[in-house]
């Protein structure tokens, strides 16, 4: 009957749960053993519970395995107990198993990973969605997608994000073009220091676009990004107009 | 002569006592693990409506909050992913909806077919404990009896099937019998008692393996560290609903400033 596989699901879920919960006590002694900087002993904890399907030690045992802490550096065990995390709904997990599929050359893998990190949330994750429908990357190129993805992800305060948002507003790129919006969202990565957002602010004060013309906060947005080494920025600052208006 | 048949009656005599001792010792178990399976049918029934009740609700109505949010980012931002995301959220929210709520439900009256009716009194007037011609028989016809009207009660005609055609196969000989045909009989009624004992050995397997089964082994491990799973389960689910409940607010506050 459907009820009862629906039942079934709703069952399963909260034994899931109940064997994520913080109270393990080998995921609890695991984190007091890593803080006391005990790397083996407290991959030996986080190896316990993650034998007991506790999704956050498997996910820490792999970085732990990616980084040779405590243990050995071992790829296929860090890519297993990732990729178990992952598959138990871990969003973090699910990232870092789709930069390992980006890695390894699996485009659709890491798509597919990417859009359920995306699905939880992970700011990251909906950035980097955003990306690879930009690129069309392991998906059909869509810049509307990507504007979707990015928004999600510079809502929650993500810079790059914010400063890509910005750029498809900028060029009416899979969103109609505005400049009011674009300025809004290079201001937000700016002030977090996205070198390319100053930049692009720096010059919608120096033309007027989507805000008031101002030479003084353009001067000033130019040379932060110039001070980060932006390319174009050190050559607007050195130009010979700019240092004698 | 005759002391050769007095020796072969004595001998099939015997036979028979020893096979009804162990009649009765295996219709002792079947009984016990009646009891058992009986009793933790209802230990489940119980902890499935407390988990439903406690849990099963938080869950509900975390995946209605996540529903409306993918929903609001629609309209905040309309895309193909969007609009996809907020359906399939919107029926999960649906399931998990039903899934919680969905027992409270009357249960459907029961209407029996006429050929079900007509089956369970073949049963019934076969094993009625009234009929009994002992008491060992008594108690065990009583035990079929309660079999046969749950049996019933669900429209389970198999199970009726399968009583009806154990006790015509242990009453196959007839009536006029000897000791060679009682201890027929009492074999066959023998391997029934195993038969329906290896069943419920089956069916105890399936119930603590299901789901409902694994979570409820689960909270009596942490009951005896003095633990309340469904407790920990809500207060973590209650974090997770005060978290959907901002981020809801968050985007409803975004559509706002967008004046849409």
């Amino acid at each position: 009957m459907a009820l009862h596989s629906v039942r079934s699901s709703i069952f399963a879920r909260g034994r899931r749960d109940a064997a994520n919960s913080s109270s393990n006590a080998d995921y609890q002694k695991g984190v007091a053993e890593y803080n006391a900087g005990r790397f083996a002993e407290a991959a030996a904890s986080f190896g316990r519970a993650a034998e007991q399907g506790h999704a956050e030690s498997q996910y820490i045992l792999s970085t732990m395995h990616d980084a040779c802490k405590g243990v050995a550096r071992d790829d296929a065990e860090a890519a297993r107990w990732e990729r178990v995390a992952a598959e138990q709904g871990h969003v973090y997990a699910q990232a870092n198993l789709s930069f390992r599929c980006y890695s390894a050359g699996d485009l659709a893998g890491a798509f597919a990973w990417c859009e359920r990190a995306a699905d939880g949330e992970l700011a990251w994750a909906q950035y980097n969605l955003g990306l690879m429908y930009q690129k069309g990357e392991g998906v059909a190129r869509s810049e509307a997608e990507a504007a979707h993805w990015y928004r999600l992800a510079a809502a929650q305060g993500f810079a790059d994000a914010q400063q890509r948002l910005a750029d498809l507003y900028y060029f009416g790129r899979g969103i109609a073009r505005s400049y009011t919006q674009a300025a809004v969202w290079y201001r937000r990565a700016a002030e977090q220091g996205n070198a390319r957002a100053q930049f692009q602010l720096g010059h919608l004060y120096d033309v007027g676009l989507g805000i008031e013309h101002d030479y003084a906060q353009y001067r000033s947005w130019t040379r932060k990004a110039a001070e980060q080494g932006h390319e174009e920025a050190l050559r607007e600052v050195n130009r010979r107009d700019y240092r004698d208006p | 002569m005759s002391a050769e048949i007095i020796l072969q009656r004595s001998a099939n005599a015997a036979g028979l006592a020893e096979k009804r001792e162990r009649l009765a010792a295996v219709r002792g178990a079947l009984a016990e693990r009646e009891a058992d399976i009986a009793q933790i049918r209802s230990q489940l029934k119980a902890f499935e409506g407390q988990y439903l009740r406690r849990v099963g609700v938080l869950y509900a109505e975390l995946d209605e909050i996540a529903a409306r949010i993918t929903e609001r980012e629609v309209d905040l931002y309309e895309s193909d992913s969007a609009r996809r995301r907020a359906q399939e959220a919107r029926e999960r929210a649906q399931e998990t909806h039903e899934a919680a709520f969905g027992g409270e439900q009357e249960p459907e009256e029961f209407d029996p077919s006429p050929s079900l009716k007509t089956l369970f009194r073949e049963v019934a007037k076969r094993i009625h404990p009234d009929f009994a011609s002992d008491e060992a028989e008594q108690k065990h016809f009583t035990l079929l009896m309660t079999r046969a009207n749950q049996a019933y009660s669900r429209g389970d005609a198999e199970t009726l099937q399968r009583l009806l055609d154990d006790h015509l196969e242990i009453n196959a000989s007839g009536a006029d019998e000897g000791d060679g045909a009682a201890l027929l009989r009492v074999v066959r009624q023998i391997a029934h008692a195993e038969r329906d004992i290896a069943a419920l050995d089956g069916e105890h397997e399936t119930l603590l393996g299901s789901e409902i089964g694994q979570l409820y082994g689960d909270a009596e491990a942490a009951a005896r560290e003095g633990r309340d799973l469904l407790d920990e389960l809500a207060a973590g689910l209650r974090e997770r609903l005060a978290d959907a409940q901002y981020r809801l607010e968050f985007v409803e506050r975004q559509v706002s400033a967008l004046g849409r």
